[in-house]
């Protein structure tokens, strides 16, 4: 009788334990908190800004604890890396990196790896091994670059095109997958010419070599920036080379400097890469990741800006950032 | 007891437990259910007066914009120059954090008084936007628009809600002309009266134009960048009033309202399941404490209300387990019910009558034996006495007289020690003593034609043996053995310890005898040893030992024809007594 009522109250309680708990879960579901390790390449600009709001959007939305890390350099490698070990130190669940260069960080994010830290690889993409498990996630922007050019070809006629493309270091992936889809559309075109230079991340030097580039070549009509340095560069390099010829421009990112010389006119698109979605899904594909889901890769959103639809509704919704 | 054999106390114990859990749980599912209904009805009351309460806010915010708008011809009508006009359109908007622009336009799009003062677009350009066209169009003469970039001045770029409305106002020669009020609200203004307001742990409200384009939606950011959608189709479905919907696999409920003036709706989103989820736990976790402390002390009540009703019984069961008619006393409980207490009575009369019974059979059986070994004593006596006597005269006769002497003395002790004072129980000395009288009695009988030896040793002298046992094997020893040899007998007649036993054997060199004599001897019974006229002496000294000691104890004969006899008795070594006769030396 005793055996049987020890085993009658354990049945019940283990029941009543067993309903707690699953409403424990559900209830707390939602809260359970994520440490997700955000480190993005650059602090400032409209671009690397957007996507820290994205993430932090996200990271109230997942109640997540997200430790943000950024270098005030874009080519700051030494510190990603001073970052990657603070993760593993602090035992983050999971490190988004957009990653400052193709090289270098391969053997620190494996070391994270190894010790069980999930890897996203943000917007740009690195020295992956075979083995790794590290997703890159929205790395692909050749569609966004395919789309501008076929939004130029669609509504500009040239002679032939001499097109140059501005980015900054060729360790790149982001920019690299951007200017490829760029270049192939115009790859049909067996006279037009498309080139890439390198110019790095000062404003300055961005300007001169872009007029050096005119200068050698003046019959360059169309230049392309593929970041807020280089278009900021192209805008003021513009300003200085006064070509006769038309030069249609092409800028990337929304900010302000993007915006108003895209009215003057100075600038003729924009070439508006939804930063904010980007850091935003990547917390929530962090959150999937550590869930043990399988996280599905997912196109860039991507807006093409001109003066004529930059006051349209849907278009000023992604154009110009709410306060 | 089988397996599926209960006891009372199981089957009272599980009944009781087994009701109160049934009720318990019963309970528990009628208050859950309870509390699932109220606290849908809560959260359903809670939106619905999140609801009212953000429209009067709301209506409050536009009235007082429409009255900021209403003041603006009056402003223009009582200043005396354009310079008054913009420095009391200034004052106003200085004085409201919520206002960006307060800025009058001609019907051709040009600025005639404002505070947008430099850089204002193109009138072609002012005229294109929504705010302007809409203005004049709209049913009630103004018009307040969805979150915009505002157009109105170059190189600036505000989020603003525009609310424009065609006013009248007088030129410098006192013609009244319909212009274009332009009010331009700070977006956040309104995000802060809405923002604020929330409906359970998840919930929230948004507000919708006429055209269903979101005004404001705590998610705005994620709406504009495509990174949430609003069910705005079943907002289409449902005009006004209340609903329960599915989006996103998610259950929603949903209080559509209107803000006045305004076309706007407000909508509160709650939900249901999350809140519900959310309310359980701790309802869960005191319900279910709850339950184990009901159950617990209905356990405990079960035993012990078992125990009550059913220990009476399990206490009249143990006394008849252990029922033993010697030791049996009335049962008494202290508590009990009726019907146990009678249960217990009968039993204990039944016990009564019974140890009453076994008391008169007892005795019984002890007069029956009594009277059984009385009748043997009385069989030896006589026949014996025949015989002495016989010898005697017959000694006296031939005028013996030593013999005669040794004859009557002898005789003497064999009586004394026959009668031993009514006792039944005498020393093995006494015993043997009797034996030697009557062997000395029976040698002169027999012309001194056998010799005997007696040998006791002396620690068993004193043990207890019944009287007259070993008298008549002797005898038989004596008539059956070596009454036919042609050479003296010999009789020899040994006490010895054998274990808890005392050994007595009784050796004859007489004829012997065969297997079936020895048998009949000890087993047939009186009618077999009259048949024969011998051994009746040996078989009832058997019955008397048995009676007297227990089946264990008896005679066992050795036998060899030619070759003699020996008759083992075996009784029981017991503690020493007195003596109960005086003997005479022979």
């Amino acid at each position: 009788m005793k055996r049987k009522f020890i085993f009658f109250a354990l049945i019940i309680g283990v029941g009543c334990i067993l309903i707690i708990s699953v409403f424990r879960n559900l209830s707390t579901k939602n809260t359970e908190p994520f440490n997700i390790t955000f480190i993005r390449m650059k602090e400032g600009g409209q671009f690397w800004s957007n996507m820290r709001n994205g993430v932090r959007e996200a990271r109230t939305d997942t109640h997540s604890v997200v430790d943000f890390y950024s270098t005030v350099k874009a080519s700051d490698v030494s510190m990603q890396i001073e970052y990657i070990h603070k993760a593993v130190e602090k035992g983050s669940d999971c490190i988004v990196i957009t990653p400052c260069t193709y090289y270098l960080l391969k053997k620190p994010l494996e070391e994270a790896e190894k010790s069980g830290i999930k890897i996203i690889s943000l917007y740009n993409e690195y020295d992956r091994s075979d083995g790794s498990s590290a997703i890159f996630y929205m790395t692909d922007l050749h569609p966004a670059g395919s789309a501008m050019a076929d939004e130029i070809l669609r509504n500009n006629k040239f002679d032939s095109i001499d097109a140059v493309i501005v980015s900054s270091f060729d360790t790149m992936s982001a920019e690299k997958y951007l200017a490829e889809g760029f270049s192939d559309v115009f790859k049909i075109d067996p006279d037009a010419k498309s080139r890439v230079i390198y110019t790095g991340r000062d404003i300055d030097s961005i300007s001169n070599q872009i007029v050096d580039s005119y200068l050698q070549d003046k019959d360059i009509n169309l230049i392309f920036a593929l970041n807020d340095e280089t278009s900021e560069g192209l805008i003021k390099a513009l300003k200085i080379i006064h070509a006769k010829k038309k030069i249609l421009a092409v800028v990337s990112s929304n900010s302000l400097i993007n915006i108003e010389n895209l009215e003057t006119g100075l600038v003729d698109y924009i070439l508006v890469i939804n930063s904010f979605a980007m850091g935003y899904q990547s917390i929530y594909a962090a959150v999937d990741l550590i869930k043990g889901k399988e996280v599905m890769n997912t196109p860039v959103d991507f807006t093409i800006v001109s003066k004529k639809n930059m006051f349209d509704p849907d278009i000023q919704k992604k154009l110009f950032p709410m306060p | 007891m089988k397996t599926n054999d209960f006891s009372i106390r199981r089957i009272f114990g599980t009944a009781i437990l087994s009701v109160i859990t049934v009720i318990t749980l019963f309970m528990t599912i009628a208050v859950t259910i309870n509390f699932l209904a109220q606290a849908r009805s809560n959260l359903e009351d809670t939106t619905l007066q999140t609801i009212y309460q953000l429209r009067r806010n709301l209506n409050s915010y536009i009235t007082g914009i429409i009255k900021v708008g209403s003041t603006v011809p009056d402003i223009i009508s009582d200043s005396d120059s354009r310079q008054q006009i913009v420095r009391s359109l200034n004052v106003i908007k200085n004085s409201r954090d919520d206002i960006v622009t307060i800025d009058i336009f001609n019907l051709q799009g040009e600025l005639l008084f404002g505070t947008s003062a430099n850089n204002v677009r193109y009138p072609t350009e002012i005229v294109r936007q929504d705010w302007f066209k809409y203005s004049q169009t709209h049913n009630n003469g103004y018009y307040f628009s969805v979150p915009h970039v505002q157009q109105l001045v170059l190189l600036k770029y505000p989020w603003v809600i525009s609310y424009s409305e065609v006013i009248k106002v007088e030129d410098a020669d006192g013609n009244r002309h319909s212009a274009i009020l332009l009010i331009d609200i700070n977006q956040s203004s309104i995000d802060s009266i809405i923002e604020s307001v929330s409906i359970g742990r998840n919930g929230y409200c948004f507000l919708i134009d006429k055209d269903y384009s979101i005004v404001y939606h705590p998610k705005q950011i994620l709406i504009n960048l495509g990174q949430f959608s609003e069910d705005i189709n079943s907002l289409k479905a449902h005009i006004l009033g209340k609903y329960y919907s599915r989006y996103i696999g998610i259950r929603r409920y949903s209080v559509i309202d209107t803000v006045d003036f305004t076309g706007w709706k407000i909508v509160g989103i709650s939900f249901p399941d999350e809140e519900i989820t959310a309310l359980m736990f701790p309802f869960l976790v005191l319900i279910s404490v709850l339950f184990l402390v009901i159950i617990f002390v209905g356990v405990i009540l079960s035993r012990i209300v078992a125990n009550y009703i059913t220990s009476p019984i399990m206490q009249l069961e143990k006394e008849m387990e252990n029922f033993s008619i010697t030791t049996f006393k009335s049962i008494k409980f202290k508590h009990s019910s009726i019907e146990v207490q009678s249960l217990a009575n009968s039993f204990t009369e039944m016990a009564v009558r019974m140890k009453n019974l076994m008391d008169d059979i007892v005795e019984e059986q002890k007069l029956i034996r009594k009277s059984e070994l009385e009748a043997l004593q009385a069989k030896i006596n006589p026949h014996f006495l025949y015989n002495t006597l016989d010898s005697i005269i017959w000694f006296a006769e031939l005028e013996d007289y030593r013999n005669v002497i040794e004859m009557v003395k002898a005789l003497s002790n064999l009586f004394r020690i026959s009668i031993s004072k009514d006792r039944e129980i005498i020393t093995l000395e006494e015993e043997l003593t009797h034996v030697e009288c009557y062997l000395t009695i029976q040698r002169k009988r027999y012309a001194d034609n056998f010799n005997f030896l007696i040998s006791l040793p002396d620690e068993l002298k004193h043990k207890p043996i019944i009287k007259l046992l070993v008298q008549p094997i002797v005898e038989n020893s004596i008539y059956h053995g070596i009454k036919y040899l042609m050479d003296p007998g010999f009789i020899e007649i040994k006490v010895l310890q054998d274990g808890t036993d005392i050994l007595i054997s009784v050796s004859d060199n007489g004829v012997g005898m065969d297997k079936k004599t020895q048998e009949t001897l000890l087993t047939t019974d009186k009618h077999v040893h009259d048949k024969h006229g011998s051994g009746i002496g040996v078989f009832n000294v058997n019955k008397r030992i048995k009676l007297t000691y227990g089946e264990r104890y008896g005679i066992k004969i050795i036998s060899e024809i030619d070759e003699g006899s020996t008759f083992e008795i075996r009784i029981p070594l017991e503690e020493d007594i007195s003596p109960v006769n005086k003997m005479v030396e022979l």
